[in-house]
């Protein structure tokens, strides 16, 4: 197991070398000059240049990536065009606003759809089972912009129980967690009302209810055990979206995480920015994923027994 | 069944105990009244404050944030004179200024203002391309004393009193500076400190009470950033912030309609223009340049991109600055003429122009509109918006054929026709290079005689509204909503608004 968990985490190093180099030629191709978005527009052609010059702008993009790299291994990301500051301590500052987003949106998610998933299962074709697919249908409908504008309205201004935006404590991350919940809710919910369904019909839980079993046993237990494999799927690759994609709620709520910070780097083509971020989260993504696969073998022991081999 | 009920109930006790918030939060209260002010006050923005460098941007944010820890030689005052800051002043003769500190100025860190901190201050301006050309015109400075130092000009320079009261010239600490270089520049004689600086999120300043005259009147205050403009008013109205900036037209009626909130709204000056790049044919034709300023209905573009809340503007010299002529005549809306004159210029047929500008409003809104009223006169226009990155390169390298932009400093009049027309200006959008251009520009900053100078700016902005190169559009209005009985605020059409004596009525 714990060569497998090695081989996983050293495979990241060719990722992180492959995604520096995508972005280093991503940015050098989009148009914009970042040394005209750092200094002034009455900047002289000779202020510029020299601007370009402390920046290593000048250099080649070979040079600049290997520069990086070598940098980057020694735990510096390089600073902020914009601010100056360095990037490491401007992505951890955010990272934990981030991650409680993330946790926050993936709970509310997870408490609405395994639920729904299982009642619309075992009441297929029911009313039951249509209700509560348009209701997944609604979820992912729903603009998240509309929405956290709507629960800001309703609960904020209306009936005054959260706090509109910010990171005041544990209150402000009620209504983006749930802004952004009820969209992932409607994938898990369909995912998990089908991951159900495929075992809901198989000869152990026939056999389970032949033994007198209750019902519930054999829903909760035996059923939704053998059908957690892909809704961890969908959960890991979920939590790697929200980790990297919240910008829209972020804006919405004035919530400082990673997200706004990348999106507003590449619009500043603020370049140690941007790579830092997506790194950095590359390198979170990467771990993330590697902790569902192992929590495959916590919940199936046959994987458990590939993994070792 | 019984487990059900208790489930029902248990999750209903928590939401309300995770819900129910004591205090009027969200709720909309009629009165404020209380004879206390807060001590913290928080402000709404939505500008970034991307730096705490004085002179490392020209941005309102960091500007706005200088004007609350640092100080100015000289100051502006209501009707646009350049008056004693920090500092009293003298003009020896045409090149000479001698400036005086008075002996009690002090940074906020306890370490006494002296004549070597602003000589420092000038020095390290010269470093900075959002400073360098302000000062161009200064030779050096002497030290005479501590408390006295001289500016002496390379020229004449009529505005040099007016740029002086620029924030970005504000006075720094040269021990601090030297000592930190990432941070010393942070270090200001004004009224408050800064304590915290997360950009993206919140920037505080404390007040600082060893400041030597008027201490500022909150203890804190703190400038929220908040993107969304919807979140600010809900935040406003939830009282989770005291003062929200950047509104727009379309959100006065939401503030108008809470009685516990006041609409503060007065003229800006950021006028909206549309330029040409004058070496791209066929602008480089001032009767093509021409005929299609009469294809733009101004007052269609007010009403499309700001709800018909706009002043018509004319000139390249801003309001409230000298020298701006007001009878300067306008390109009527007239089609029909747009069109002979594109036929007399060579072009029976039309034209078809790509029409760049940043994405989102209101720029995009202006695009729609000219687009829509241009076709009229046979002139297609294809809008491109573009991020701000891309449209500043493509401007910057005279990539563009026509472009929507915005200009909003009201320094001084010289700093305004110069950085929009001299031939060398980074800010040159439309790319004139006309050497008798820049020699009348250059010979009304060194004019000694007020009225003779007032003359020169108007023969300038004559010769300029022939030549045509801009279009310029309109200025519009600032809004702000804050609670009711704020006070204190000194309003600035630039955006630059100064807090130190902001009061807000403690809330009920």
């Amino acid at each position: 197991m714990y060569r497998y968990v090695l081989k996983r985490l050293l495979m990241l190093v060719p990722v992180i070398l492959g995604v520096i180099l995508l972005i280093f030629v991503v940015m050098d191709l989009a148009p914009g000059d970042p040394a005209l978005m750092i200094a002034s527009p009455d900047a002289t052609e000779e202020e510029l240049a020299e601007l370009r010059t402390n920046l290593g702008l000048d250099k080649g993009i070979a040079y600049r990536y290997v520069a990086y790299v070598k940098n980057m291994l020694h735990g510096n990301l390089g600073s902020s065009y914009i601010s100056g500051r360095p990037v490491m301590d401007v992505y951890l500052e955010r990272l934990p606003e981030t991650l409680k987003l993330a946790v926050g949106a993936v709970f509310v998610a997870l408490i609405i759809s395994i639920p729904l998933g299982i009642i619309a299962a075992v009441h297929q074709n029911t009313f039951k089972d249509s209700a509560s697919m348009v209701v997944a249908l609604i979820g992912v409908s729903m603009p998240s912009f509309w929405l956290g504008l709507l629960l800001m309205l309703l609960f904020s201004l209306k009936l005054g129980w959260f706090p509109s935006g910010g990171t005041v404590g544990f209150k402000s991350i009620v209504l983006p967690s749930i802004t952004m919940g009820l969209n992932l809710a409607a994938v898990m919910t369909r995912t998990t009302r089908s991951s159900m369904l495929d075992v809901l019909h198989s000869d152990y839980l026939r056999t389970a209810r032949a033994k007198g079993v209750n019902e519930k046993k054999v829903i909760l237990k035996h059923a939704f055990k053998n059908a957690l494999i892909p809704i961890i799927t969908v959960f890991g690759s979920q939590f790697s979206y929200v980790l990297g994609g919240a910008v829209l709620v972020e804006t919405i709520f004035s919530y400082p995480g990673v997200g706004k910070m990348v999106v507003d780097a590449i619009g500043n083509r603020d370049i140690p920015s941007v790579t830092g971020g997506i790194v950095m989260t590359t390198i979170i993504v990467t771990c993330v994923n590697l902790v569902i696969d192992l929590l495959y073998a916590y919940v199936d022991p046959r994987i458990k027994g590939q993994y070792v081999k | 069944m019984l487990k059900r009920i208790a489930l029902l109930l248990c999750a209903v006790m928590l939401v309300s105990l995770v819900g129910c918030s004591n205090g009027t939060n969200g709720k909309n209260t009629t009165s404020n009244t209380t004879a206390t002010a807060k001590e913290d006050v928080i402000i709404g923005t939505s500008s970034e404050f991307t730096t705490t460098d004085p002179q490392g941007s020209n941005s309102q944010a960091p500007l706005t944030l200088a004007t609350l820890t640092h100080e100015t030689l000289t100051e502006i005052d209501a009707s646009g004179n350049p008056v004693a800051g920090m500092a009293t002043f003298e003009q020896v003769d045409q090149l000479t200024y001698k400036f005086t500190i008075p002996g009690n100025v002090t940074f906020t860190n306890g370490d006494p203002c002296t004549t070597e901190d602003v000589a420092f201050t000038f020095e390290r301006a010269r470093e900075s391309s959002f400073t360098s050309g302000k000062i161009s015109t200064l030779d050096h400075t002497e030290i005479i004393s501590p408390t006295e130092i001289r500016f002496v000009l390379s020229s004449p320079n009529q505005d040099f009193l007016t740029t002086l009261a620029h924030k970005s010239l504000s006075i720094l600490s040269k021990k601090a500076c030297q000592e930190d270089t990432e941070h010393g520049f942070e270090i200001g004689t004004g009224r408050y400190y800064l304590t915290k600086w997360v950009p993206g999120d919140v920037t505080s300043v404390t007040r600082y009470d060893g400041y030597r005259g008027d201490k500022g009147v909150a203890k804190t205050i703190t400038f929220r950033q908040i993107a969304e403009t919807s979140a600010r008013i809900i935040a406003l109205q939830n009282k989770e912030i005291d003062i929200a900036l950047g509104l727009e037209s379309l959100d006065a009626s939401k503030i108008d309609a809470d009685s516990s909130l006041e609409l503060v709204k007065f003229e800006d000056v950021w006028i909206k223009y549309l330029t040409f790049n004058v070496n791209a044919a066929p602008f480089d034709n001032v009767k093509v340049r021409q005929a299609i300023a009469h294809a733009v209905n101004k007052n269609n573009v007010i009403l499309g991109a700001a709800n018909g809340e706009g002043i018509l503007h004319t000139s390249v010299v801003n309001k409230t600055q000298f020298g701006l002529d007001e009878t300067l005549k306008d390109y009527d809306y007239d089609p029909a003429l747009a069109k002979s004159m594109l036929a007399e210029a060579g072009y029976p047929n039309g034209l078809e122009i790509t029409l760049s500008c940043y994405k989102g409003s209101p720029y995009e809104t202006i695009a729609a509109v000219v687009q829509s009223d241009m076709a009229a006169a046979g002139i297609k226009i294809k809008v491109n918006p573009v991020e701000p990155a891309a449209l500043k390169s493509m401007m910057k390298e005279g990539q563009h054929e026509m472009a929507i932009y915005g200009w909003s400093d009201a320094i001084g009049t010289d700093f305004t026709v110069r950085s929009l027309l001299y031939s060398t200006s980074g800010s040159n959008r439309c790319k004139i290079a006309d050497p008798k251009l820049d020699a009348m520009i250059d010979a009304a900053l060194s004019e000694v005689d007020t009225a003779k100078r007032e003359q020169m700016y108007k023969d300038i902005q004559q010769y300029v509204n022939d030549l045509c190169p801009y279009i310029m559009l309109y200025t519009g209005y600032i809004y702000v909503g804050v609670h009711k009985g704020t006070t204190g605020v000194k309003w600035n059409a630039s955006n630059i608004h100064d807090f130190c004596y902001v009061s807000v009525p403690s809330y009920q």
